[in-house]
């Protein structure tokens, strides 16, 4: 595969991160597959992101330790996961190993190496929540999306995944959408829950 | 000792908005703790919060004040809190009821500690699952800033501190003390090699302080209150203060009671209702997911540290799991096998291996494959992971499996002999999944 | 410093000394895979625990120091070699079953260390091994192939590229029993160093592309020697087959290369595989073919012309003994000075005792004109505790040379231009056009040999003489063309760029009629004076170090076996470094 770019030139001078063109429009190319908004192929960081991350670097004595903050807006900006330009764009901005960035990317579960869908399902079926039916849940989900957990609905809308617990026991069974938390679940409400992302 | 009239002390602003914000939080009480810190010497308010007894409500039990102690005295080295807002222990939802209801009790916490040990920086790790959490600390850090609790002059007393979420992204040994300093430090969470310890060196190579939200939202209440009134909660002297459960599982009412330190399971069972729709109680784990497995005749013990570790288990972080008897508890351990296996840091040989192995080994007796040599397998595999690893979490691991193999044998026994799990499929829900 | 007891011995270490170390000084191995005297201690294979007295627990060697007197170890307790059947026993359930078809079989620590503390058979029957599909054959780089199903998750290979290296290509990725070593997607490893990652790897991981189904290791013979592939003298060892070299692995020097070598040095030895060997020496006879009187006495017709093609030999050198090649040679020295200069070129690579014997040799043809060429490669920089040493001369021994008696390469600004004939002039020039006899010792000199231009330019001497391993094209176009020993095949000395001199002996006998070139040139020398009969490199290096200032008070049998610092001006820019003997462990260094 060919060498991935490391966001717009200029990238490594003093504190700053490098510029990317502009937020783009909405809608990006590749299909119906492809995640809305800025998807792979984008060279660099907003104007707003790279604000956000000059204010983190503020927060810690080390470059590297604003890697994991970085790396979700990174995230946030293209598109829900962390595709090999997104990763070297970080490592350029912190002046980091690339490999070690990557080791990073790939140890964490909420940072994503591949495509996810437009709205991100994490479903918990630890052991309180298996206790009160999260299997069922995730039949639930299954069914609905017709897909295979961690692969994308063609819409491009969702993709899901069993999670290990998310810290809400006494509302089990429940998942995580995007940044919101469904609790006291059941394969209706689920159902429900599901037809109306968009 | 533990009476269900308790005085609410950690969860006193859960219901009440106002407590969100500052000004509100100062008029139930706030503050005043920081303030009462700031007149007093360092090392006094050290020796306050040793006096007290608190120990560490994150797992591991740990003396607060103790570990404070560690930390080498003066301000001419840079110094850290680390804040542990991890919390991924199965079964652990306490420290997000704190931070979301009642968060400037945490920054309080968190700014006496810092005055006990002379550090001028916190970061608040939080799971970067709790968005809604960090959302309500960051807003209520702003209002701090802006009041002057935190700043170059913490109620004009001179004393700079700075505090700052710093949000994790998805790993359970970032809770583990090391392994969340290298997180911090923007690394793979892997856990470090003891010693050093991090009271020498910590994040940045600087002492660091890392206690639980938990224990540091106590550290308010006994500047205010006094040692005294901390130690006379709870069973004994090394069991004192006010303990939050979080209890869930097969229970009617799941959720976080807050009781003197010490309370007998079966009052905590009580307090949240009772058994899951009248079902009867077959285990219940004490403590999070490494704890060992304690059966329906030990339900009268008392929840506090020592209770427990004289029992064979551990109060870890209080997560207290309930299992009815329609439950397989190979079928329980095998998912909490999978959970140490996925968590598994991967550094060191017995862990990377021994919690793979364990996950597979359970999930063929789970599913009928298993042999006659497998308990004994099992156990084997467990003496070689305790005690070898580089951190905690091997042994961890080992605690569910350990249990279940001295405490349930006949169950194991049916899976191997009959090739199929004994208790038939459960539906919680009616229209189920079709 | 205090005092250790490990296993009821007891040594004496400086604090701050880790048990693995200690326990080596003990006699004591205590073994471990993670752990590497020059990488940072990570504490992660848990093949070192060992019992510590007073602690409860099994305590890591590597990441347990000794800081004052009284501590008291165990390795041998029941409680031990169970924590090692256990880590066995884990790092064996994932791993394949590759011996028959790993290089690193007969010299891989799980083979190694399964025999010694491990079980001899397995408990894991029924479940399948883990596999990292796609990932058996990944090239990182030229050199290294990556099979990630026989990792162990050592990271000694990442820890290598970040803080020796310091290029950090490798990096630990993904969590738990799916960690795997690699690259960033599309990036190899790109240092000097690559392969040293092949040595380190405990296990056949990592292995050498270049090596790879070659041989058994338990076939090679293994002899030290040093690398010839530029000035920095990297020690190695030359792993040959009955004189076929299969590989060089770097040899522990903390005076020179430390515990590494780089991957240029590591392919020197391809030459010596791929190249014709001249194996006979070979006699142009002054034939009749030309008109050319036979008699070496009489001038020749053409004598004065620079017509070349008239003085051009057709008829082809055949092989003949060693005496008549001397003789011919002692002929063309004593019989052709009155037509021309005489020149002497040697090279870079002629070993100090060689290049000693070589000026005494143009001492008796009465000859002034004899230096060494030496070609310039990229630099090439090897780090030790020292600050490492860096190396730009594509040869091994420019130095020795000199001190040796050779002039340099070049001449300086003030030899009129034309008047010397060094090896600028012989090789760059016409110099050759001047001389009567030009005798080239050791054609090794890299491509030079092999460059038609310079060929033809150093045809142009009336008489040419090379001595030579190589069937270079230089050789074939010698009048007379001596065999002699590669590097592999003798004694000698050469002197690095920092100025330390170091001894290597011969690994195996050259073929054929090749001979060191020490034996020839004693021979030659014979004929002018008695006392050069005889002589090895031994007598040839205590005689030079008799008579040279820089070698003053070294003699050959006492030379350290890390070498020894020559007292030159220029040396004394080098500081004298201090260190301890080496620690050797089974794993791979």
């Amino acid at each position: 595969m060919s060498e991935p770019t490391s966001g717009a030139p200029g990238a490594t001078a003093g504190a700053s991160v490098p510029a990317g063109p502009g937020t783009p429009a909405p809608g990006a190319p590749g299909g119906p597959a492809a995640a809305a908004g800025p998807g792979p192929g984008r060279r660099g960081f907003s104007a707003a992101a790279q604000a956000q991350l000059q204010a983190l670097l503020e927060r810690y004595p080390t470059r590297e330790a604003a890697l994991i903050p970085a790396l979700h807006i990174a995230q946030r900006e293209w598109g829900g996961w962390l595709p090999d330009d997104a990763i070297a764009a970080v490592a350029s901005a912190l002046e980091l190993p690339v490999a070690r960035v990557y080791g990073v990317v790939t140890f964490y579960d909420l940072l994503h190496q591949h495509q996810v869908g437009r709205h991100r399902i994490r479903i918990c079926t630890n052991l309180p929540c298996m206790l009160r039916g999260s299997d069922e849940i995730m039949e639930t989900v299954r069914q609905e999306l017709a897909v295979g957990e961690d692969e994308v609905t063609p819409d491009g809308r969702c993709s899901f995944v069993h999670f290990e617990c998310l810290g809400s026991c006494d509302t089990a069974p429940m998942m995580m959408i995007d940044d919101t938390y469904h609790e006291n679940l059941t394969p209706e409400r689920v159902r429900r829950i599901l037809r109306e992302l968009e | 000792m533990a009476s269900r009239a308790f005085e609410p002390v950690l969860t006193r602003n859960v219901g009440n908005p106002a407590a969100l914000t500052l000004d509100g939080y100062r008029k139930s009480g706030g503050y005043e703790g920081l303030a009462k810190a700031l007149a007093m010497e360092p090392d006094a308010v050290i020796d306050e919060v040793k006096r007290s007894g608190l120990r560490g409500r994150g797992g591991a039990g740990f003396a607060a004040g103790v570990k404070w102690s560690f930390i080498p005295k003066g301000r001419d080295k840079p110094k850290y809190l680390v804040c542990n807002a991890d919390e991924s222990e199965p079964g652990t939802f306490k420290d997000r009821l704190l931070m979301e209801k009642d968060p400037h009790q945490l920054i309080e916490g968190c700014a006496i500690c810092c005055w006990a040990v002379q550090a001028s920086t916190t970061y608040i790790y939080i799971r970067g699952e709790y968005t809604h959490a960090n959302a309500i600390m960051e807003q209520a850090i702003k209002e701090a800033y802006q009041a002057g609790v935190l700043g170059d002059s913490v109620f004009n007393s001179g004393f700079k501190l700075d505090m700052y979420m710093h949000q994790g992204a998805g790993a359970y040994i970032c809770g583990e003390e090391t392994g969340m300093i290298e997180s911090l430090e923007g690394k793979r969470g892997q856990p470090r090699v003891k010693p050093p310890f991090p009271a020498i060196v910590g994040a940045f190579g600087a002492p660091t302080v890392i206690n639980n939200v938990e224990t540091l939202a106590n550290v308010p209440h006994i500047l205010v209150r006094g040692a005294d009134w901390f130690k006379s909660i709870g069973t004994d002297e090394r069991n004192t203060g006010p303990k939050l459960y979080a209890i869930s599982g097969h229970v009617e009412r799941p959720g976080t009671y807050e009781t003197a330190i010490g309370i007998p399971f079966s009052e905590l069972l009580d307090l949240a209702g009772g058994m899951y729709r009248g079902g009867k109680l077959k285990a219940y784990i004490p403590g999070g997911a490494s704890a060992a497995i304690l059966t329906a005749d030990q339900a009268g013990l008392a929840l506090d540290f020592d209770t427990m570790t004289k029992a064979g288990s551990m109060l870890g972080s209080a997560a207290v799991m309930v299992m009815d008897d329609a439950t397989c508890m190979v079928r329980s351990v095998a998912r909490l096998a999978k959970f140490f296996n996925h968590e598994s840091c991967g550094q060191c040989t017995p862990c990377r291996e021994g919690t793979n192995w364990m996950e597979l080994l359970l999930t063929r007796i789970e599913h009928g494959e298993g042999r006659p040599s497998d308990p004994q397998l099992l156990q084997s595999v467990c003496k070689n992971m305790n005690g070898t690893a580089l951190c905690a979490l091997a042994e961890a691991a080992v605690g569910p499996v350990d249990s279940l193999i001295k405490r349930f044998p006949e169950e194991v026994e049916r899976h191997i002999r009959d090739r199929a799990c004994p208790f038939p499929q459960r539906r919680y829900f009616e229209n189920g999944a079709s | 410093m205090p005092k250790v007891t490990i296993d009821d011995r007891t040594v004496e270490v400086e604090a701050g000394t880790n048990l693995i170390d200690a326990a080596f000084k003990a006699g004591v191995h205590i073994p471990h895979y993670c752990y590497h005297p020059r990488l940072s201690v990570v504490g992660q294979c848990r093949m070192c625990l060992v019992k510590v007295a007073g602690m409860g627990k099994l305590q890591a060697g590597c990441a347990t120091q000794v800081m004052k007197d009284g501590m008291v170890v165990h390795t041998d307790l029941p409680e031990v070699k169970e924590a090692q059947q256990g880590m066995m026993e884990f790092l064996l359930i994932n791993h394949p079953l590759d011996c028959p078809i790993c290089d690193q079989a007969g010299e891989c620590g799980l083979q190694d260390y399964a025999f010694k503390h491990g079980v001899a058979f397995s408990r894991f029957q029924f479940e399948d091994k883990r596999t990292y599909p796609g990932r058996e054959r990944i090239p990182l780089g030229g050199n290294v192939l990556l099979n990630m199903n026989r990792c162990i998750q050592c990271t000694r290979c990442i820890r290598f590229t970040e803080e020796i290296a310091g290029t950090a290509e490798l990096g630990f990725f993904h969590r738990g029993a799916r960690t795997e070593i690699g690259t960033f997607p599309g990036k190899q490893l790109d240092n000097q160093l690559a392969t040293c990652v092949v040595d380190i790897c405990p296990v056949g991981a990592l292995t050498s592309t270049r090596f790879r189904f070659a041989e058994r290791v338990f076939y090679l013979d293994k002899r030290p020697s040093l690398c010839t592939g530029c000035e920095v003298g990297c020690n190695i060892t030359i792993e040959h087959r009955r004189g076929a070299i299969k590989r060089y692995k770097p040899r522990f020097n903390p005076d020179v290369n430390d515990y590494w070598m780089c991957d240029y040095g590591r392919a020197t030895f391809e030459r010596y595989r791929d190249l014709p060997r001249l194996t006979a020496p070979r006699l142009r006879q002054e034939g009749a073919a030309l008109g050319v009187a036979t008699d070496p006495m009489r001038p020749r017709p053409d004598l004065g012309g620079t017509d070349t093609t008239r003085r051009r030999r057709p008829e082809a050198p055949t092989p003949v003994s060693w005496r008549e090649a001397l003789d011919a040679v002692a002929r063309y020295l004593r019989s052709r000075s009155a037509e021309g200069a005489i020149a002497f070129l040697g090279s870079g690579f002629l070993t100090t005792e060689e290049a000693y014997l070589f000026a005494q040799l143009a001492d008796v043809a009465g000859t002034p004109h004899r230096s060494v060429a030496v070609e310039l490669g990229p630099e090439r920089h090897i780090p030790n505790l020292q600050g490492g040493v860096t190396g730009r001369e594509a040869a091994p021994n420019r130095r020795g040379a000199e001190l040796a008696g050779l002039a340099s390469g070049s001449a300086g600004d003030g030899e009129a231009a034309g008047a010397s004939l060094d090896a600028e002039s012989l090789l760059r020039g016409d110099g050759a056009a001047r001389c009567a006899v030009l005798v080239v010792c050791d054609s090794d000199f890299g491509a030079a040999a092999y460059d038609p231009v310079i060929v033809e330019r150093l045809r142009r001497a009336r008489v040419l003489i090379v001595f030579g391993w190589a069937d270079s094209p230089l050789a074939q176009a010698a009048d007379v063309a001596l065999p002699v020993a590669t590097h592999a095949e003798k004694d000698g000395t050469f002197v690095n760029v920092e100025w330390r001199v170091q001894r290597f002996e011969r690994a195996f006998s050259p073929p054929g009629q090749a001979r060191p070139a020490v034996e020839a040139l004693s021979e030659l020398l014979t004929r002018y004076d008695a006392r050069w009969a005889n002589l090895g490199a031994p007598a040839v290096f205590d005689r030079l170090a008799a008579e040279l200032p820089a070698f003053a008070g070294l003699s050959w049998h006492h030379l350290p076996a890390t070498g020894a610092a020559l007292d030159v001006p220029a040396a004394r820019a080098f500081p004298e470094p201090h260190l301890q003997a080496p620690e050797d462990t089974a794993v791979g260094i």
